[in-house]
This record gives C-alpha cells, structure tokens and sequence, in this order.
C-alpha cells in the first residue's frame, strides 16, 4: 500500500517535472539555430521569461470572438498536458500509461489540434482559416502514419501501451529491421507534426507561408501563453515517443535511486543529441512548398508500410 | 547541403564584442537587459509597421537582427501580429491609406504598450512633409513614446530607440 502510494507519487512528480521542462527544449533548440547562423545565442532559459511575460500582458481578444475561441487554448493545454503524464520519462511507466494505450495517444494529439482549428477558424479571419485548412491538410496526411508506427512496434511487440512496449524492447535487445524503417518514418512525421523546418518554419513572420502561426495569429496574454508552452510539451512528447519506440536502453524500470538517477542522465543526453540533429535538419534544409508536402508525407507512409512489411515477413523472432 | 554546413562550421559565430566607436552597443545591451528584465521580465517582442516608408528605415531594422548586431541576444525579437507585441516600430511618414491600419493596429496590440517612430519621415514627415498623400508624422495619428531620426538611422541608433523606450515606460 504504501508502496504503491509512493509509486503513484513518484509518477504525478515525473508528468509535472516534463511539463515545466518542457519549455528548455524549446529554448535549446532556438540556442543551437542561433548558433548555426553564426550568431550568439539568448539564453536557455528565454521561453520561460517569455511565458512570464505573456502572463502579465492584457488578453486582448477580437470582439467576434466565441466561447469556443476562449476555450480552445485551454482544452489544447490540458489535453497536451495529460500527455505528460502518458509517455514515459524516467520511468518506463507514466501514471497513466496502464491504461492510455498508442491509440489513444494519437486521438489526444488529434483532439487538441481540431481545437485550435476551430478556434482558428472561428475568428473568421483569412489567414486563421488559411491556417487552419493548411493544418488540416497536413495532418490529414501524418496521422495516418503515427498510426502505422504504433502498429508495427505493437504488432512486434503484441502491446499497445508504451511501458509494454519499451520495456520488450529493453529486454529483448536487437536490430529490428523493420523499426529501421519506422524510426525514419517517425522523423519525417515528427517534423511534420511539431512544425518544424521543411514543413512549417516556427520563426516566420510571413503569413504566406506560415501553417501553425497562422491560426494562432490573434491569440494574446495568457491565452497565447498556454498555447506557446502547449507547443513546447507537444514538441517533447514526440521526442519522448521516439525514445521509448526506438531507443528506450536505459529508462529506469525499477524504484531504485541509482537506477533512476542514471535514467534522468540517460534521457537528458538523448534529448540534447536528438534536438541537436532536429535543428541540424532544420538549418539546413529550405521550407517545402505547400503542395510537396503530400509528396514527402507520402514517402513517410511508404517507409511505414515498408517497415510493416519487413516485420511480416522476417516474423518477430523471439 | 554539405557545402553548406561546412560554410556555417568554418565561419562560427560572427556576434561581435563591438570595438571602440561602436562600444556602446555592448553597454546598451546591458542596460537593455535590466530595463527588459523589470518591465517585461527579460522579453520584448517588436511588431514592425510601415506606414508608408521608402524602405530605407526596413533595410537597417533588418540589420538589427543579422549576426553582428544580433538583437536577438537580449531577447527582443520581431513577432508576425501585433496581439502579440509589446512594442510597435513605426516607419514613414503616415499615408492617408496607412492611417486607419495603423490606428487598428495600436488598438490590437495589449497593454502595457510602447511605440517607437523610425525616421525622419515618422518624425515629421521628412521629405514629403506638406503632401497631399499624407496625414503626418506618427505621433499625430498615435501616442509615440520615442522617436529614433535619421534619414534612415543606423541599426545602433535604432536599438537605442528601443532602450529609450523602455526607460520611459515606469
């Protein structure tokens, strides 16, 4: 009893530790583009003086605006924010990973985007609803690959949730051909989904060529606020995702001090490594346009069903 | 693409510890950074308006963020609406069409609020003062807290625009 009263609190203190660290990712990633464009940097901690900021600012809302419009922000925070507590961080487990399976996962991301869609859209104007439909589009087009990678990681796995899932693959240690394959389609959609650099370009301010900014374009003060810390837990969860999925070695999957300590290092060096090469490919490649995104979606859900495939055919081998 | 990264490794970072004449930059941004740091906790972001400039005024803002000068530093930089500003840069003299969006832009933007007029223009209407096409210098269309002259002002003269601005504001 006890020991599960401090299991229980461990995890509740893991989901909010990865929520309010969420924002240093952003700040890393902004530090390693400043580099890469041969300028010094602002410091790591900026996206929280930003947040703080937005906090004070006076919302300012157009007089137009509905109930659903003010309430979107909130719904988009939450339903992010309970992804916190689903992915695993230090522990192989989250509080509530038992019983949030992969599939569930990709409805909540869902959820909070067709919120801020219909928020966009709600204000009726033409870059929100631009915005908007651009959004859409794209993730009309990366869903359905999300979903074919959970697939062939539970079809190897026979699991849908993800301490099950990373822990098979802690266990039975290996190369899975067909997780190659998943894991380059899990960096195409991952771009695709957080906004980043050949899809989307989160420093624009071209309302011709923005897809997120656009639809929150009329947001201010604390509403803008949630959403800019939304975006950065979003942005972690993915790389989270693509931890557990692919990479979970070292993830504590016991109670003990030294095993979590050496857990906490392990994630930390990941995230630097994989948030590095994210702003690597972001620096380095042009923005896509609009209609070569279905192109390059396209080539991720290839690569997804290609994956499946090979796990098909080569069996699961245990 | 690898020509590419091998041009950004061999460059490195190219922000300068500006040297004698240019020395105050380095002492702005410090003051920059504590007067951001009271009032808008370490960030400040710009939306930029053109209210009828010739663009001279836009090629040296922009200069502002490029990697010498490197504005970015101090955490200031330029947002894509005015909901989420907290400082207005105006440039030109205000034409008679430019007059109506720049009201309903200062109206978007949320409180606290500053504005900074760039340019002789946006000072007085410089060379096109007394034209029919135009209404006159910003501060006749809005409340400006600071203006920057300069036909167009350099990129350090600018930032010290925006320091002014933020002394004012208390």
């Amino acid at each position: 009893m006890i020991e599960n009263l401090l299991l229980y609190g461990l995890l509740l203190i893991q989901g909010l530790l990865l929520a309010f660290l969420a924002p240093l990712s952003i700040g890393w990633i902004k530090m390693q583009k400043a580099w890469l464009q041969n300028k010094s940097a602002p410091p790591i901690t900026q996206p929280y003086a930003e947040l703080k900021k937005l906090l004070i600012k006076q919302p300012l809302v157009a007089e137009q605006a509905s109930w659903l419009f003010l309430m979107a922000p909130y719904v988009y925070f939450a339903c992010l924010l309970s992804l916190c507590f689903v992915v695993p961080f230090i522990w192989i487990t989250g509080l509530a990973t038992a019983f949030i399976g992969v599939i569930v996962i990709a409805g909540i991301l869902t959820l909070a985007r067709i919120f801020l869609v219909l928020a966009a859209m709600d204000i009726g104007t033409a870059f929100g609803s631009l915005g908007a439909r651009r959004e859409m589009f794209i993730a009309s087009l990366s869903e359905p690959v999300l979903l074919l990678i959970f697939l062939n990681a539970s079809l190897l796995t026979q699991a849908t949730h993800l301490n099950i899932i990373g822990y098979f693959f802690i266990v039975h240690k290996g190369l899975y051909p067909g997780m190659i394959f998943s894991l380059l389609a899990f960096i195409l959609v991952m771009l695709a989904e957080t906004g980043r650099v050949p899809i989307d370009n989160p420093a624009t301010h071209l309302e011709l060529t923005m897809v997120h900014e656009a639809m929150v374009l009329e947001y201010s003060g604390r509403y803008l606020a949630l959403i800019e810390w939304g975006n950065a837990i979003k942005f972690i969860i993915y790389l989270l995702l693509l931890i557990v999925l692919f990479v979970p070695y070292g993830l504590s999957t016991s109670l003990g001090a030294g095993e979590a300590l050496l857990s906490i290092i392990a994630v930390l060096l990941k995230l630097m490594v994989l948030i590095g090469l994210v702003s690597l490919i972001e620096s380095l490649n042009a923005k896509m346009r609009l209609f070569k995104v279905p192109e390059y979606l396209v080539g991720a859900f290839m690569l997804a069903v290609l994956g499946i495939l090979l796990t098909q055919l080569l069996g699961v081998g245990v | 693409m690898l020509r590419l990264a091998k041009k950004i490794f061999s460059t490195g970072i190219q922000t300068e510890i500006l040297p004698m004449p240019q020395h105050e930059i380095e002492h702005l941004g410090r003051a920059l950074q504590v007067e951001i740091a009271n009032k808008f906790s370490r960030a400040l972001a710009i939306r930029m308006v053109d209210a009828g400039s010739c663009n001279a005024c836009e090629l040296e803002i922009h200069a502002v963020n490029n990697p010498y000068y490197n504005l970015e530093r101090y955490g200031i930089h330029f947002v894509a609406s005015p909901r989420h500003a907290d400082l207005l840069l105006v440039t030109g003299p205000v034409t008679k069409n430019m007059q109506e969006a720049l009201l309903r832009t200062y109206d978007a933007t949320p409180d606290p609020k500053l504005v900074v007029a760039v340019g002789d223009c946006a000072k007085c209407g410089g060379v096109f003062q007394g034209s029919y096409a135009i209404v006159g210098p910003v501060n006749e269309v809005i409340p400006v807290n600071v203006v920057v002259s300069g036909c167009p002002p350099t990129p350090v003269a600018i930032m010290q625009g925006i320091f002014a601005a933020l002394q004012c504001v208390s």
